[in-house]
């Protein structure tokens, strides 16, 4: 599949946020995060870096003409940490200054204290101390309890899955400036223009047509630069908009590490029931979400979680709980598949699980199980589903047997 | 003042010599086709070629713009992807765009240059293969890289068929444009009235080829009193005299690469050096930078701490030699006074009655420091070991020669019998940390595992599966 910009791209012409040429009079900001997880700021004082050579104006929490809010889906995530801090990482306050340099070397003239406080790093720990973003969601089809009884083989186990930087090439940043009648242009390196214009606006407190979000091409954010574009825009569009002057702020790699969410981290527990002749007949699942400090995208990457939690499986009974739970992790987001690795991951370990004390190879489990046309999920979507023409075509073309023929071979020698 | 030809035409520039060439071609010149993606030599995104001459020939390598000072660039050519663009696309920029192998496009133009540097690289005898080796240093996060080895095995099957000069062939086939024939006269001509980047009486950092530099002080440098040893005739050159291999302290990974005389010495280099950071960091990184940069996982301090070599120390008044294996005094502490520097390295060349052999295991093949990597030096004369050398990295806070089970060794006959008691021995001696490359029972594990390696591929003639099962 050829990309529609593939010309400038090869020939290195296309124009990326830190290649937009710049306005005279434009300032670069750096912002000023958490060095701890979760604190109260006990101290705050910018007054040297405001004096360094070159500052025009430290923004903290309390120069937020409209909302300190940014978050998308509820609105849990503010702009600037005010009086505590949830995630290492988080903004605290926005150096802007005539050079880039500048703006980071007076960064380390700001004197922050902070006094420590509990650190949830685990989302079952969050979970049993009720620190939910949003209620439990919960998916039933049949009845798993009866079913587990009638089962001959039942397992039970935990699954874990990590979080994964999403490493974009290039890095987030904004670029934002006045425009007539009080507007302000605001570049971003965002997949979503839509939610950095209305982030942007309820900071500033200025209706959404007043500000303009231009992205030349969306693509290779891989759901990182959702809603956590969100935060760059608003901190220049915030500086543009009170000093009447272009601001960039183009994210160094570690700060871009450092402050930004990722993947999900997951824990989960499973129990699988199967019959006689490996028909899985019940599966229950709780999913226990590492969402970071706020919601960000959580409770749809969550509810996808849970549309995918039988992968492409008929399972007659199945229960699957599912837990947003509240961290002291920078706000996890979306990231290729939005939850769904994560669901089909706990079921495929099931079957791991399964297959492994019963001996048997797990493809004969998939195999069996895979879901036919006419089936439901667990969600009520009637099935159309040609998993198995799709799997015995796989079984063809890769030449399945043979492949294992050779493993066992292989794995037989010493 | 710093002259240099940046693609088709001469800049001289005051700028402070230790600005990374990245931000002046950005920032300065305005040449946005090449990206920042890490500032830390990982990701390749800013890749640009080095052209130099050397004896009336040109050479030209790829170089992550970031980590190289400016100072570096003095009297050469410097070429980024405007100056290798043509009309249309040029066969690199082609096969890319067949295979699909640009979607967001920020890697791309780093892609881009790797191979066109690919395509003007000197020696080659299997292109395809190396094509795809070009691109070692390049990361993109979009593709899959399937679309991307397609493309640079058709790059490499191009530059397969080159019976020229590399340079004409590159303008032949359209992957340079026609003035890259006049560079060599003018870079000549530039060579005659440049000035070296001054030297400073006391610099606060003296830079090789700037990959550890430019990661871990990246800040400073732009500011720094800075002295560069990369381009320093006195610290070039491989040499052997009598039985001792003389390096100059400035010998890049690449230069090693690609000196005959050290390859005969080391037969399976090309087997460690693929092991050892990328193509662009290799032509940059020197071996007196990895030895004084003294990370404990360094490659080159493990290899030449085997081979018991030495260092010449200088302050310009006097000199001294120490061996390398008493040079390391704690966790980046060194036997080295701050105004001395290192003038070259140089070591006993191996007989034929000596076995080398060098392992390293890391994360991802490609790219990565080691988490344990080991070297192993044996002088055997009829079966007896006259002279050992064993070192190891990743497994205590300075590069570590491994005195015990080198000593222990000597004399020794070589079978099978030896290892159980060298595992032992070495386990005694070091002190491995827990860390991001793997916990401290890992690595004792991996230690052992790659003395049996060294085995393995010292000795043939001994019975592999019983190595296994010690
Ligand atoms: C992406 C990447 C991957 C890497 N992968 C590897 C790897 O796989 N294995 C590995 O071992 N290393 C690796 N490195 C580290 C680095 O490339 C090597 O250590 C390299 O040899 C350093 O040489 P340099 O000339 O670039 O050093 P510089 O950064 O120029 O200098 C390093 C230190 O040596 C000092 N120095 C340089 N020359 C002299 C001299 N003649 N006398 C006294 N002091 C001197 C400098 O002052 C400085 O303290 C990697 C680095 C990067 C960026
Ligand atoms: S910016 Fe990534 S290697 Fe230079
Ligand atoms: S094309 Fe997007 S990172 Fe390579």
């Amino acid at each position: 599949m050829k990309n529609i910009d593939s010309f400038t791209h090869l020939r290195g012409e296309s124009v990326y946020l830190d290649d937009i040429p710049v306005l005279r009079g434009t300032l670069y900001g750096v912002a000023f995060d958490s060095p701890i997880a979760h604190g109260e700021i006990t101290k705050l004082d910018v007054s040297e870096a405001e004096s360094f050579p070159g500052v025009i104006r430290v923004f903290t929490a309390k120069d937020v003409p409209g909302e300190n809010q940014i978050g998308g889906i509820v609105p849990d995530e503010p702009l600037f940490a005010d009086h505590h801090v949830h995630f290492c990482g988080m903004p605290i306050a926005f150096v802007v200054a005539e050079t880039e340099e500048a703006a980071r070397m007076a960064i380390k003239k700001i004197k922050l204290e902070i006094k420590g406080l509990p650190v949830i790093t685990d989302p079952r720990e969050a979970q049993a101390k009720g620190e939910l973003i949003v209620p439990p969601r919960k998916f039933v089809i049949g009845n798993s309890d009866e079913a587990f009884s009638k089962c001959t083989y039942v397992f039970e186990g935990k699954a874990d899955s990590n979080g994964q930087e999403h490493l974009y090439i290039e890095t987030q940043g904004a670029y934002t400036y006045p425009m007539e009648n009080g507007g302000i242009r605001i570049h971003s390196s965002t997949q979503g223009p839509t939610a950095v214009q209305r982030a942007c606006a309820k900071v500033l407190g200025v209706p959404m047509h007043q500000l303009e979000v231009d992205v030349t091409r969306l693509g290779g954010g891989f759901g990182g630069k959702e809603d956590q574009a969100n935060t760059w825009a608003a901190l220049c569009a915030m500086a543009s908009h009170l000093l009447t002057r272009p601001v960039k702020y183009s994210l160094h790699r570690m700060e871009d590490m450092r402050m930004t969410g990722k993947r999900h981290p997951y824990s989960s527990d499973y129990k699988i029931g199967l019959s006689r002749d490996l028909k899985i007949l019940a599966y229950e699942a709780t999913f226990y979400q590492n969402a970071g400090a706020a919601a960000d995208l959580s409770p749809a990457v969550l509810e996808r979680t849970l549309f995918h939690c039988t992968n492409s499986y008929f399972i007659p009974n199945v229960t699957a709980t599912a837990y947003s739970c509240r961290t002291h992790l920078p706000p996890n987001t979306a990231f290729r598949g939005f939850g769904g690795p994560q669901g089909m991951f706990v079921i495929e370990c099931a079957i791991a699980r399964a297959a492994e004390e019963l001996g048997v190879p797990a493809i004969e489990i998939q195999k069996k199980n895979l879901i036919q046309s006419g089936n439901e999920f667990p969600y009520g979507q009637i099935a159309v589903s040609e998993a198995s023409e799709c799997w015995n075509r796989a079984e063809e073309v890769y030449s399945l047997k043979e492949i294992i023929a050779q493993i066992d071979l292989f794995n037989s020698k010493e | 003042m710093i002259k240099f030809i940046l693609n088709n035409t001469e800049v001289s520039t005051d700028q402070h010599p230790g600005t990374a060439v990245l931000d002046f071609i950005r920032y300065r010149q305005n040449l946005t086709g090449t990206k920042i993606g890490c500032r830390e030599g990982d990701c390749g995104a800013c890749t640009v070629l080095v052209g130099e001459l050397t004896n009336g020939d040109i050479r030209y390598r790829s170089m992550t713009s970031c980590l190289m000072p400016l100072a570096n660039a003095n009297g050469k050519h410097i070429v980024t992807v405007e100056g290798i663009n043509g009309d249309g696309l040029n066969p690199v920029q082609q096969a890319m765009y067949d295979e699909s192998a640009t979607q967001c496009g920020f890697c791309t133009p780093g892609f881009v240059m790797s191979m066109v540097g690919f395509s003007l690289q000197h020696e080659i005898t299997n292109a395809p293969k190396e094509a795809v080796d070009s691109v070692d240093g390049n990361i993109c996060r979009c593709t899959g890289y399937k679309s991307i080895q397609r493309a640079a095995t058709r790059v490499g099957e191009l530059v397969s068929t080159r019976k020229s000069d590399p340079v004409a062939f590159a303008i032949e086939q359209k992957f340079v444009p026609e003035y890259f024939a006049s560079i060599p006269s003018r870079l000549k001509a530039l060579s005659d009235n440049l000035s070296a980047v001054k030297n400073i009486e006391v610099a606060d950092y003296r830079v090789g080829g700037g990959t550890d530099l430019y990661v871990q002080k990246h800040e400073a440098m732009s500011h720094a009193k800075l002295d560069f040893f990369f381009d320093n005739p006195a610290m070039k050159g491989i040499r052997i005299e009598g039985n001792r291999c003389i390096l100059g302290a400035s010998t890049t990974v690449t230069d090693l690469v690609e000196s005959k005389e050290f390859r005969k010495l080391f037969p399976d280099f090309e087997i460690y050096y693929k092991l050892v950071s990328s193509t662009p960091i290799r032509n940059m990184a020197t071996i007196a930078g990895n030895i004084v940069n003294a990370s404990p996982i360094g490659d080159f301090t493990a290899f030449f701490l085997a081979l018991n070599a030495s260092v010449l120390l200088t302050d310009d008044k006097s000199s001294r030699e120490i061996e390398l294996r008493k040079f390391y005094l704690g966790y980046k502490k060194l036997d080295k006074r701050p105004e001395e520097y290192i003038k070259t390295i140089s070591f006993e060349i191996p007989s034929k009655h000596t076995r080398f052999n060098f392992e390293k295991v890391s994360k991802r093949t490609n790219l990565d420091i080691a988490s344990v990597n080991t070297a192993i030096r044996l002088d055997i004369t009829e079966g007896i070991i006259s002279n050992a050398g064993v070192s190891a990295g990743g497994i205590g806070p300075i590069p570590t020669y491994l005195f015990k089970a080198s000593e222990y060794l000597n004399g020794k006959k070589v079978s099978l019998e030896l290892l159980p008691e060298l595992i032992s021995i070495v386990q005694s001696e070091i002190a491995p940390i827990s860390d991001a490359r793997g916990t401290e029972e890992y690595k004792r594990l991996l230690l052992s595992q790659l003395l049996k390696a060294h085995f393995l591929v010292l000795f043939p003639e001994l019975d592999e599966a019983k190595i296994l099962t010690i």
